[in-house]
C-alpha cells in the first residue's frame, strides 16, 4: 500500500505542464468500470475556465501532491504572438484547432488589428513555445477587413 | 546619386549597425528578451562579437555573443539559445510537483550560457527550509514556463 496514491487527496490538486505551468486544479478523477483503472482527470483553474478532460496517457508523473504531464496543453497557446521567421508580429491566436480530442495541433486561426481572421495550418508552424514562429516559405494570406471576400 | 566605396571587398550583402539597433530580440522559444541597444566590435580584429540588449527600464540589461545569435532578420535578431538568466523569479517544484520556492539567482559556467547552480528563496511555509538554498543544475528536471527538480523536497534536504 505504500506505493499507492490516495485520490481523493488528489482533488484541488496541482496540475503542471511539462515545463512546469501550473493549468488548473484536479476536480474529478475518473476510473474505468471496466478494468478500474484510473483513465484521467478533469481539471479546472484560473487558466482553463471550463473542465477540461486529461487522459492518462498524457501523465509524467502522479503523487499525493500534484499531477505532472509530459505535454504542454495545446488550447493554452491562445492568445500568444505569431511571429513569422522574418521577426515580424503578424498577428496573436484567436482559435486553436486539434485533431479531435488530442493534444496536437492542426492549425491556429490567428488576427491582427486590422486584419481579419485567418487559418495557419500546422505545417507551416516552425515551432510553438512562448510564441509561435513560423516556418521561412510561409506566406500569409491575411486579409484586412476592408477587403471583400472574393 | 550613388555613394562611393573604397571597402576593397564586396560588400553588398552586409548589413549595417542601423539594421540591428532598436530591433526586437527573440529567443530559441520565441520569448522576447529586449532591444538591440549596442553593437558590439572587437577593438583589435574589428570584427563584430555581439550585442548588447536593453530589457527595459526595471530589467539590467545583457550581452549576447555572436556564436548565439540564429539570424538577424528583417524585423527581429533571433538568437540560438533561451537566456538562462531568464530563469529568475520562475517557480521551483519537486518531483512530486510539490511548490517549493522560487528561483532568486544563479551560478553559471564562467560567461557561457550553462546553468551551474540556482538559489532559491523557500516559500514562507516550507518546512525547515529557512534561508536561500543552493540547487545543483543536476536536480533540474526540466525548465519551462517554472522549474521542475528530479528529486523530491525530502531526498534534496538530506543532500
Amino acid at each position: 500500500m505504500d506505493k499507492t496514491v490516495n485520490l481523493k487527496k488528489l482533488i484541488r490538486k496541482k496540475v503542471l505542464s511539462k515545463g512546469g505551468k501550473i493549468i488548473g486544479k484536479i476536480v474529478q478523477i475518473r476510473i474505468s468500470p471496466i478494468n478500474l483503472e484510473l483513465e484521467g482527470i478533469l481539471i479546472k483553474g484560473k487558466i482553463i475556465k471550463k473542465p477540461m478532460y486529461i487522459g492518462r496517457s498524457y501523465f509524467s508523473h502522479l503523487s499525493q501532491e500534484a499531477v505532472i504531464l509530459n505535454i504542454e496543453v495545446s488550447v493554452l497557446i491562445k492568445d500568444k504572438q505569431v511571429i513569422n521567421s522574418k521577426g515580424k508580429i503578424i498577428g496573436r491566436v484567436k482559435e486553436v484547432v486539434r485533431k479531435g480530442t488530442r493534444n496536437d495541433l492542426k492549425g491556429v486561426h490567428v488576427r491582427s488589428f486590422f486584419s481579419r481572421k485567418f487559418f495557419i495550418p500546422v505545417s507551416e508552424i516552425e515551432y510553438v513555445n512562448k510564441s509561435i514562429i513560423l516556418k521561412p516559405k510561409y506566406n500569409a494570406t491575411k486579409k484586412y477587413f476592408w477587403q471583400k471576400d472574393k | 546619386m550613388q555613394q562611393k566605396s573604397i571597402s576593397g571587398k564586396k560588400i553588398n550583402k552586409s548589413i549595417t549597425s542601423e539594421d540591428i539597433l532598436g530591433k526586437d530580440v527573440i529567443d530559441a522559444e520565441g520569448a522576447f528578451i529586449g532591444v538591440a541597444e549596442k553593437v558590439l566590435i572587437d577593438q583589435k580584429s574589428m570584427d563584430f562579437i555581439g550585442i548588447s540588449i536593453d530589457k527595459g527600464l526595471i530589467r539590467s540589461g545583457i550581452t549576447i555573443g555572436k556564436s548565439y545569435i540564429d539570424k538577424i532578420a528583417d524585423h527581429a535578431i533571433f538568437l540560438k539559445i533561451r537566456v538562462v538568466y531568464d530563469i529568475k523569479g520562475k517557480l521551483v517544484f519537486d518531483k512530486d510537483g510539490k511548490k517549493m520556492g522560487t528561483v532568486s539567482s544563479i551560478d553559471i559556467y564562467g560567461k557561457k550560457n550553462k546553468i551551474k547552480n540556482i538559489y532559491m528563496k523557500p516559500i514562507s511555509h516550507s518546512f525547515f527550509f529557512k534561508k536561500i538554498i543552493v540547487i545543483s543544475a543536476d536536480y533540474i528536471e526540466t525548465i519551462g514556463d517554472n522549474v521542475i527538480l528530479n528529486v523530491t523536497m525530502n531526498n534534496l534536504s538530506k543532500k
